[in-house]
């Protein structure tokens, strides 16, 4: 009899291990950004670690902005790697708000998502294959996106009419033109609360492309004040969202 | 019989006439569906229901249009006019087939997927679910954050309630 209870504590144990090496597969952390920054033409070399760190100093450098200096921000080196490489990845649970979980999450990082379910065993099986996104794609918006209204395109630039964005994770802000692929990117601040969203925060503002210098610029219509950007401080794959004649603004949720 | 037999049960009949009144589903033309709807409803093969907001519970509805396929070839044509990925569907499939009891979906947005034809009348909040035993697709038409977890959650307690 105790034989048998002990077959039967280690057939329970080796389930367990079987079920957490079920778990998701590890993706690889975001390391860091090198970036190079000028403020009135000082320039400054700064390593910055992780999202947060880049937010904090868009955020100085904004300030910066606000107060009437010119800012150029460009990324050096290469090591930014802000998103892992997407691979097929598979989850397999008898919980079924896990699973869900998991599916949810995965079809926003535009992951395809097969769910199959054994009823014999009660277990779920998830396989998230990773959808390729092509620059002339349409966009896929994520259900948090309130309206695209607030896009008014003109020439080589658009203006943001809205008064805040609304989304539930982390934002970041990308434009384009299609006829040299050129990107621009901005970081927004948006991990501590979900709606701070506010920046520039004096709307309407315009962005604009300058093909020649291969940056992007964008100002509030009431003031002066001019941020600009170097596009090819391009960090990540896009997730597009919103697309507007030949000015595409993006939006990646994270 | 008495006259207070005959009021009430002249009561029940009007609430019965009422109830079947108010419950019955509601006919739309075909100009208030959807336009995937429009583009199939009259495809061989394909059986096309539209059905505008069907309640998912909890205070929540969503337009969703229905696809059915009566025939292989109508699904491989579905699965590959929503580009539906070939190796999810054959990983589904080869599931499938191995037990009956497998119960199978594939979800995604059709907009972000390479290849997705330019006149495509998926819209930008289109949310696609593939339903492989009843070769179904369903279509919805997601406006709010809840809408889409609802869906999820409904779908799960599909799977324990088949």
């Amino acid at each position: 009899m105790k034989t048998k209870n002990l077959i039967l504590a280690c057939l329970a144990l080796l389930g367990l291990m079987v079920a957490a090496c079920q778990k998701e597969q590890p993706t690889t952390p975001a390391t860091g950004y090198t970036l190079d920054y000028t403020v009135d033409g000082a320039k400054t070399t700064v390593s910055v670690s992780g999202d947060e760190g880049m937010t904090q100093l868009l955020r100085q450098l904004n300030t910066f902005a606000r107060e009437g200096h010119r800012v150029t921000v460009a990324q050096s080196g290469s090591s930014a790697t802000a998103v892992p490489t997407k691979d097929v990845v598979t989850f397999s649970t008898q919980n079924e708000v896990e699973m869900l979980a998991w599916e949810a999450a995965r079809l926003k990082e535009n992951y395809q998502v097969t769910i199959t379910f054994d009823s014999q065993t009660g277990t779920y099986t998830g396989t998230a294959v990773p959808l390729t996104l092509e620059p002339d794609q349409d966009p896929v918006i994520p259900t948090s996106l309130v309206g695209t209204e607030w896009i008014e395109h003109y020439e080589d630039s658009f203006t943001v009419l809205g008064t805040y964005y609304e989304f539930n994770t982390d934002t970041r802000l990308v434009f384009e033109t299609d006829s040299t692929g050129n990107r621009c990117v901005h970081e927004y601040p948006t991990s501590t609360n979900p709606y701070d969203f506010d920046y520039p925060d004096r709307l309407p503002f315009t962005y604009t492309y300058d093909s020649v210098l291969g940056r992007c610029e964008w100002y509030n219509i009431p003031g002066n004040n001019t941020f600009v950007m170097d596009y090819n401080i391009e960090l990540d794959a896009f997730v597009y969202i919103s697309r507007h004649n030949d000015t595409s603004i993006y939006f990646r949720v994270k | 019989m008495r006259r207070s037999q005959i009021i009430s049960i002249a009561i029940v009949l009007v609430a019965i006439v009422l109830a079947v009144v108010f419950h019955r589903p509601r006919m739309l033309p075909v100009s208030q569906c959807s336009d995937i709807y429009r583009q199939y409803y009259k495809t061989d093969g394909i059986q096309a229901t539209f059905i505008k907001d069907y309640d998912l519970g909890d205070s929540v509805t969503v337009d969703v249009t229905i696809l059915q396929a009566t025939d292989s070839t109508a699904w491989n044509r579905l699965l590959g006019d929503f580009h539906v990925m070939v190796d999810s569907v054959a990983i589904a499939m080869k599931q499938r087939s191995a037990d009956e009891t497998w119960m199978t979906t594939t979800s995604l947005f059709p907009k972000g997927h390479v290849g997705a034809p330019p006149d495509t009348v998926l819209t930008n909040n289109d949310f696609l679910m593939v339903y492989y035993p009843r070769k179904s697709l369903y279509v919805f038409d997601i406006r709010q954050e809840k809408q889409f977890y609802t869906i999820l959650s409904y779908k799960y307690k599909k799977y324990k309630n088949q």
